[in-house]
């Protein structure tokens, strides 16, 4: 058998609409050529033709099946979706297309098809095969909450309940972490349904109220659960923050070392303890959980938290060498230069006032090296080759590799240090521990006495100490630099700020890394404060990057302020905001409240500058609660305060909303994609299909021109020639577009109306054609042609006579 | 929200004006245009075209006319709608049509300026046409021998005119007024319904060009449509249209046989079936 002369058979028979004869020639064709899928779709197109719905079907369904096994994975989709256009109640077809849909990088489409696929299963009453869809929506989009929701009802209704809670506990979870709060509520008030006693949802429901600002019924809720002999450490652990969100201070440490004797490596009820003692004012207690906190996030390789826990530690002990230290490593290791930088700056001020001059030489030298105007490290190394000896000097030039290296084998030391169980030395005995040397340098004859030898940098700690006080940490704000710092930086170098300036401004702006910025006198401080305008400004250029998404710049400037004013109100909750930590909630209240507790403002410093530079009250708490919005458990993170629709809703609208977004989802799709698979309905007939792709594809601006033309093609198909001509208009009126394409679009214009009968619209667009270009493809035939053709029209009138 | 937009439809469907654009090429049709192109290119003289009421004799008049174009034929279409028109008046007719200046009043010269007409034509190269259109209205033995007179106009042993009747079965009784006419027949062919595949494909076909992508009709409405209008083209369409009317007003999405069947007995189809 000849299979040209067949298919030429065929086809004839199928032109003359003997379409018997024709499937007849085509079925012979494919005893010969068995798995071609074309002929497949054509002969599903000849039962179609009889009406014979449910052969065309079959053979739709064959053809698809051998696209999808040749590749032809656009082919498959199309045909599918001419079966669908027959019949839109086949689950399985949509599945199919979701499946291929997945392939081709299209989720958001092959969602939609899975949805209406698990629909139509749901509707038949089979619950096993929704739930496989529902699967199958969970692994092209395992981060999506209310797929998560959906594939939990399913795997409920089929009878895995156990399943279905661990699926229902993830998009809680999830709906946590990115801050919907009443979201994740709406689906612990169901699991609180299927699983009361579940420590995983009593748990989930209370840091559910707690994140909503109701952590006294969260607290009242837990308490009856942790006076058993065991109880999980997950509900003591929530329970403790629930405690610390209500100012429960006892109770929350109590039960969180609870916690840490049955878990000593549970790192969040270490960093809740932390927080407790923070927010009790027990930063002696803090610090060292902290530092362990540290140590074994370091051990973890966490970076990120071992950094969150050593800017809380240098918050609270601006001093703390060891801390500093393990932030600069950090901040290398991390590939923050910039930090590192400003941590390299404050390791230099400390080791000069610890004393260790030939340290401080070296670390200034380097950071002279890297930044060859900052004038703080400039007067500083200066000032250290005055006070050493020659020799001495000379050899730190020398062995300056060495001196580097001291540096960089306390950090390695650091890293290294064992973390699990260990309460090191606290933050305060740190300092207490570093060689004390200005008596040396006294003794050699600097000329300084040591209660002057204070630089811009000052460790609070010392301070305190060579002000007889006791109490290190009530001094926390002591960054803010005092007038005897500021003396001190003046003395330093007195040509380059004016003596009414010259304190805050150098330190800030050495700080800031503004060295070389003229403030002007506004910004300068009236006080000892920091300069309210610079703090502003820089929390604002802090909070305009967060804004833009550029976490890193906006983090960096956030710590930059908060080494400048430990505890700043706006600096915290910017940072917790950028980490989108739920305990930064904590965190942000307990310093302040610290802050507002303990620090000793200047008495120069009138309550209004204070307010100025801080954006808050520090010393009148009544003052301080509005600013953050009630109690302190009310204290929401930025994720709390955004609204939400639900209250005792049901879950379906979440699912609804995800459903709704999917058609936006499906525009912002890989255009290429779109288009071809646009191609491929044109090529089955399926015009309207295929119009919707180009629609989606003419979105991508390199798609837009050819799209333009493919969906006036279809609409010149559907016969709809004024559509068609409008989308080549818009094509027309594409900026810069080629001489070639432009009179394309015209072409393709003038070809519209000629085959929809408006030969006279015809006429003029080929005759403006020819004037422009009369070789350009037939347009001179054409013009002849319906000249021709509008003269024999008339004369085909007159031809005509009635008798 | 109207009966076109219902239906997902451009324009009307089942007209029964005559539109070339919706013109289904029927393996029935196409055979006849092949048949009466042949006759005239061979200069056949008489080519005749019967068919039953709404079979498309009309539609391929029309198309016939379309692919007489001007360079190669001379042509014209008469279409009677009067029965009671003269030999004269048709013989000054057919003169006029195909291009006789200031036709005389006189008979013989008439007949004379014709032949001259005629000649010309064929020196052009090109080939003088005349179609009629509801030929079985001329129901005179005058007007059937003033053809058989302008067939005998001959140029070296060719004829210089062909006539294409189309007509009702009636017409074959007109042509018998005049045997010696009737026996110059070079082509006699008779338009037979629809069979019942080609009319699900014409109906498919209609509504395609319509703008319709999807069936609209069940495979039983088509089935009684088959029945009810015995594959009469124009009965297809006249059911059709009621029948879409129909379900517009049923806000029915598709048509079933129930329809088909109702907008029949109001047209009073179905007794003819059941006669039949």
């Amino acid at each position: 058998m000849d299979k040209n002369l067949i298919m030429k058979e065929a086809q004839k028979y199928a032109s003359k609409g003997m379409v018997d004869k024709a499937i007849e020639e085509w079925n012979r064709y494919l005893s010969i050529s068995l798995n071609d899928g074309v002929v497949y779709n054509t002969i599903g197109d000849l039962y179609l033709k009889k009406n014979a719905r449910a052969e065309a079907l079959d053979s739709f369904k064959r053809a698809a099946e051998i696209f999808v096994k040749e590749g032809f994975n656009l082919k498959a989709m199309a045909v599918y979706k001419k079966m669908i256009g027959l019949d839109s109640s086949m689950a399985d077809i949509f599945a199919a297309i979701g499946d291929l849909e997945a392939k081709r990088g299209l989720v958001a489409s092959a969602n939609e098809s899975f949805i209406k696929a698990a629909e139509i299963y749901t509707r038949q009453g089979s619950a096993a095969s929704a739930l496989d869809i529902y699967q199958r929506m969970a692994d092209i989009t395992p981060a999506n909450n209310a797929v998560k929701i959906k594939l939990a009802e399913a795997l409920i209704q089929v009878g895995r309940k156990d399943e279905g809670i661990a699926r229902y506990l993830e998009a809680a979870a999830g709906f946590q972490h990115e801050g919907l709060s009443n979201e994740s509520a709406a689906i612990y008030g169901k699991l609180s349904e299927l699983a009361p006693d579940k420590p995983e949802v009593v748990v989930g429901a209370a840091r559910g109220l707690i994140a909503q600002g109701r952590s006294g019924e969260a607290a009242a809720k837990l308490k009856p659960l942790v006076g058993g002999d065991f109880v999980e450490p997950l509900i003591l652990l929530a329970y403790g923050d629930a405690c610390l969100a209500t100012g429960m201070f006892d109770d929350a440490a109590k039960v969180l070392t609870n916690v840490l004797e049955m878990e000593p490596r549970n790192l969040s009820a270490r960093m809740a303890l932390a927080n407790v003692y923070i927010k009790a004012g027990h930063s002696d207690k803090a610090a060292p959980e902290l530092n362990t906190l540290a140590g074994e996030y370091s051990l973890a390789e966490d970076w990120p938290k071992m950094e969150e826990a050593l800017l809380l530690l240098v918050s609270m002990q601006t001093g703390n060498l060891e801390a500093h230290q393990k932030l600069h490593d950090l901040f290398v290791r991390r590939g923050k230069a910039q930090e590192a930088h400003q941590e390299l700056k404050i390791l230099g001020g400390l080791y000069y006032d610890s004393g260790d001059l030939r340290k401080a030489l070296n670390i200034s030298e380097r950071i002279l090296r890297e930044e060859p105007s900052d004038k703080v490290a400039a007067s500083r190394a200066e000032d250290i080759r005055n006070k050493l000896p020659a020799g001495a000097a000379e050899a730190s030039e020398e062995d300056m590799t060495d001196t580097f290296e001291i540096v960089t084998d306390i950090t390695e030391d650091i890293f290294d240090m064992p973390a699990s169980g260990l309460q090191g030395p606290s933050a305060v005995e740190n300092i207490e521990a570093i060689p004390f040397e200005l008596e040396t340098f006294s003794m050699e004859g600097s000329g300084r006495p040591p209660e002057t030898a204070i630089s811009a940098t000052e460790s609070n700690e010392f301070v305190l100490e060579l002000s007889g006080i006791d109490e290190p940490f009530t001094l926390d704000m002591g960054d803010v630099p005092t007038e005897a710092v500021s003396l001190e930086t003046f003395e330093i170098e007195p040509q380059q700020v004016s003596a009414e300036e010259a304190p805050s401004t150098l330190v800030m702006s050495t700080y800031m890394g503004l060295e070389d910025e003229v403030f002007s006198p506004e910004d300068a401080p009236t006080s000892g404060a920091i300069p309210a305008a610079i703090l502003a400004e820089n929390l604002e250029e802090a909070d305009f990057y967060a804004r833009q998404g550029l976490t890193d710049e906006a983090r960096g400037l956030y710590q930059q302020i908060l080494k400048l004013a430990p505890g700043n109100a706006e600096a915290l909750k910017g940072l917790a905001s950028l980490e989108g930590i739920t305990s930064m909630a904590f965190n942000v209240e307990p310093l302040l409240e610290g802050i507002s507790e303990a620090v000793e403002l200047p008495e120069i410093a009138s309550e209004a500058e204070v307010i100025e530079l801080t954006g808050l009250t520090l010393t009148d708490s009544d003052l301080l609660a509005p600013q953050l919005e009630g109690t302190p458990s009310e204290a929401m993170t930025t994720a709390e305060k955004k609204p939400s629709r639900f209250g005792d809703e049901n879950l379906d609208s979440m699912f609804n909303d995800f459903r709704e977004s999917i058609n936006q989802q499906i525009q912002g799709e890989d255009a290429d994609t779109h288009y071809n698979l646009g191609i491929a309905y044109m090529e089955m007939g399926l015009f309207n299909e295929a119009a919707s792709e180009f629609q989606i594809s003419m979105s991508a601006a390199p798609f837009y021109v050819s799209s333009c033309i493919m969906l006036a093609n279809c609409y010149q198909q559907m016969g709809k020639p004024d559509e068609a001509v409008e989308e080549l208009k818009k094509g027309v009126r594409v900026p810069d577009l080629k001489e070639e394409d432009y009179l394309s679009f015209r072409y393709e214009m003038g070809d519209v109306y000629q085959k929809h009968g408006k030969k006279q619209e015809a006429l003029r667009v080929f005759e403006a054609l020819e004037v422009a270009n009369a070789q350009f493809r037939d347009v001179a035939e054409r013009v002849a042609s319906l000249r021709n053709a509008s003269s024999s029209r008339l004369e085909k009138d007159r031809r005509v006579s009635y008798l | 929200m109207s009966y076109l937009e219902f239906f997902n439809f451009n324009e009307q469907p089942f007209d029964i004006t005559v539109d070339e654009r919706f013109y289904f090429n029927s393996s029935e049709h196409e055979e006849a245009l092949l048949r009466l192109k042949y006759a005239i290119d061979n200069m056949k003289g008489l080519a005749v075209l019967i068919g039953d009421i709404g079979t498309g004799k009309t539609t391929l008049a029309r198309k016939m006319l379309d692919y007489l174009n001007e360079t190669d034929y001379e042509s014209a279409l008469l279409v009677i709608v009067h029965s009671s028109i003269t030999a004269e008046w048709l013989l000054r007719k057919i003169a006029m049509q195909l291009g006789v200046r200031e036709p005389s009043d006189n008979r013989m010269e008439l007949i004379s300026q014709l032949y001259r007409r005629l000649v010309e034509i064929q020196e052009e190269g090109r080939k003088a046409v005349v179609l009629v259109d509801e030929a079985q209205m001329l129901h005179s033995r005058e007007i059937m021998e003033e053809f058989r007179g302008i067939l005998n106009l001959e140029m070296g042993g060719k004829k210089l005119i062909t006539f294409l009747f189309f007509g009702l079965p009636d017409l074959d009784e007109c042509l018998a007024l005049d045997e010696p006419l009737k026996q110059r027949i070079a082509m006699k062919f008779r338009l037979k319904s629809l069979q019942d595949d080609v009319i699900s494909a014409y109906i498919t076909h209609r509504l395609h060009v319509a703008g319709r992508e999807t069936p609209l009709f069940t495979a039983k409405a088509l089935k009684a449509i088959s029945k009810y209008s015995s594959g009469t083209p124009r009965l297809i369409n006249i059911i059709c249209d009621n029948a879409l009317l129909e379900g517009f007003l049923l806000k029915n999405e598709m048509i079933d046989h129930n329809i088909v069947k109702n907008v029949a007995t109001d047209l009073g189809l179905v007794a003819i079936a059941s006669s039949s």
